[in-house]
């Protein structure tokens, strides 16, 4: 009756929060942080962590994959001739027991087995742009992580699957560009946005009008008149 | 705390299952044989009562176990061990041909080994789920006091299974958010059921710790079942 207790295989955070340092774009006094986290449930079919590495460090080598320089046991990607970091987590639950086998003995010795490869219920992969030019990296993170998916769909068999948009700013940037998603029209019935502090916007499931609408709001034009609003508004 | 793991009784083998379990006698049914180095055990299934009411047939029985135990001087040698388990065969209204395990700790995993060894190839009980997720509105008219619910496989990249404690959960935010907008698996409620506190887990078990559940646990498990075969959240898994 205990639930069983989740675990993952975790790239280190402080490794993602670095990679995510270098997803900052420059934009006068200010940087925005752009990077997308794609989740898929697996399907209840007994799926082991070696299977899902191999079959996901296979998909990450078709996008000409290399070591990085800086973080060496985490690759690189080349997409649109722009540098991707992309790595992932995987999820499992601790094996319960099995009622069905004969005694304590093999009860324990199956469950040794499964902690040493176990069954995997979720992926987490994280696309993070490297030294992105400008905004506009967002219409190739888009189309990035839609060719992740179909080729995640095609080797798994795959329950559900989310993407994730996160934007980081100063304060005054992300809330400036929650309410203007927030109170347009076209988008605000299909957006669905949890800030996470006051730094960070984490967008579920963004399309493509959401990304136009975004690199519009956070054009260097955009940002300019922001900071004049500050200016008018400042006692 | 006592748990009730539900069953269905395959219907083609029902008179099968009620023939074998009458004829057992005083003396009990060997289910199995078991060696240890030399030794050679007769482990033995008793039925040591049978009470009929108004549910069914409830019946009390006791199983032989080895259990390997230690000392210096003998080092490891067998012991033969006999715990009681017991169970209720349900045939009342739509509480038809189901049978409830009622068990402590690891028992139930015994009483599973004896129709495994005895039945053998043959399919004599269904598991039973409780499909807790596709009826969870249907829940909340049954259960008026959700007390605790766990849910897995939420559609989240940072949050993967929750559980949650608090007073009337149906209506609160958690419910909304882990169920519907994170479309989390509901796994287990915990639930006021009458006057006592009850954990019903999507597994097909329902388990309590108090009192009254251990004392009127065929009749408190008859009408849970009752109220979950009426919404349709009964699921019973046939494998041919």
């Amino acid at each position: 009756m205990e639930p069983g207790i989740g675990f993952a295989i975790e790239v280190p955070v402080e490794a993602i929060i670095k990679m995510q340092d270098l997803s900052k774009i420059k934009i006068k006094n200010n940087e925005i942080k752009f990077y997308f986290t794609l989740t898929f449930q697996l399907n209840e079919e007994l799926i082991r962590l070696e299977d899902v590495e191999e079959i996901l460090d296979s998909i990450i080598d078709e996008f000409n994959a290399h070591y990085d320089d800086r973080f060496q046991a985490y690759k690189v990607i080349n997409y649109n001739n722009k540098e991707f970091y992309i790595i992932y987590n995987l999820y499992f639950e601790e094996p319960e027991d099995d009622y069905y086998y004969e005694n304590i003995y093999l009860v324990k010795k199956q469950q040794e087995e499964e902690l040493m490869s176990p069954i995997i219920s979720s992926i987490n992969i994280y696309l993070i742009p490297k030294n992105p030019p400008d905004e506009k990296v967002l219409y190739d993170l888009i189309n990035l992580s839609e060719e992740i998916i179909n080729k995640v769909l095609e080797n798994f068999s795959i329950h559900k699957k989310r993407k994730f948009l996160y934007i980081e700013s100063s304060q005054d940037v992300i809330k400036k560009i929650k309410n203007d998603l927030e109170n347009d029209n076209k988008i605000y019935k299909k957006i669905q946005i949890e800030p996470i502090g006051q730094n960070k916007l984490k967008i579920i499931e963004p399309t493509d009008l959401i990304i136009e609408k975004l690199i519009n709001k956070i054009t260097k034009k955009s940002i300019l008149e922001l900071i004049k609003s500050w200016n008018i508004w400042s006692p | 705390m006592v748990s009730v793991k539900i069953y269905k009784i395959n219907p083609k083998l029902v008179n099968y299952f009620n023939n074998w379990i009458l004829n057992i006698g005083d003396k009990g049914v060997e289910y199995r044989k078991e060696n240890f180095k030399e030794e050679e055990f007769s482990l033995k299934f008793y039925i040591m009562d049978r009470i009929e009411n108004d549910y069914g047939i409830y019946y009390e029985t006791q199983i032989d176990e080895i259990i390997i135990l230690y000392n210096v001087e003998k080092k490891e040698f067998p012991n033969k061990v006999s715990k009681p388990i017991s169970f209720q065969v349900y045939n009342k209204d739509n509480v038809e041909n189901y049978l409830g395990v009622f068990y402590t700790g690891n028992n139930l995993k015994l009483f599973l080994d004896v129709i495994s060894s005895i039945f053998n190839e043959k399919k004599i009980l269904y598991d039973v789920r409780f499909e807790l997720y596709k009826k969870k509105n249907d829940l909340t008219k049954i259960f008026k006091e959700i007390k605790e619910f766990r849910a897995k496989d939420l559609l989240d990249d940072l949050e993967k299974d929750v559980s949650i404690r608090g007073i009337q959960l149906q209506s609160s935010i958690a419910w909304s958010r882990y169920l519907e907008k994170l479309e989390g698996k509901l796994e287990n409620i915990r639930v006021k059921y009458r006057n006592i506190y009850v954990t019903i887990s999507s597994k097909g078990v329902i388990s309590s710790r108090s009192r009254d559940f251990e004392e009127k646990k065929e009749e408190y498990t008859y009408n849970i079942l009752k109220d979950l075969i009426k919404i349709g959240a009964i699921k019973v898994l046939q494998e041919e």
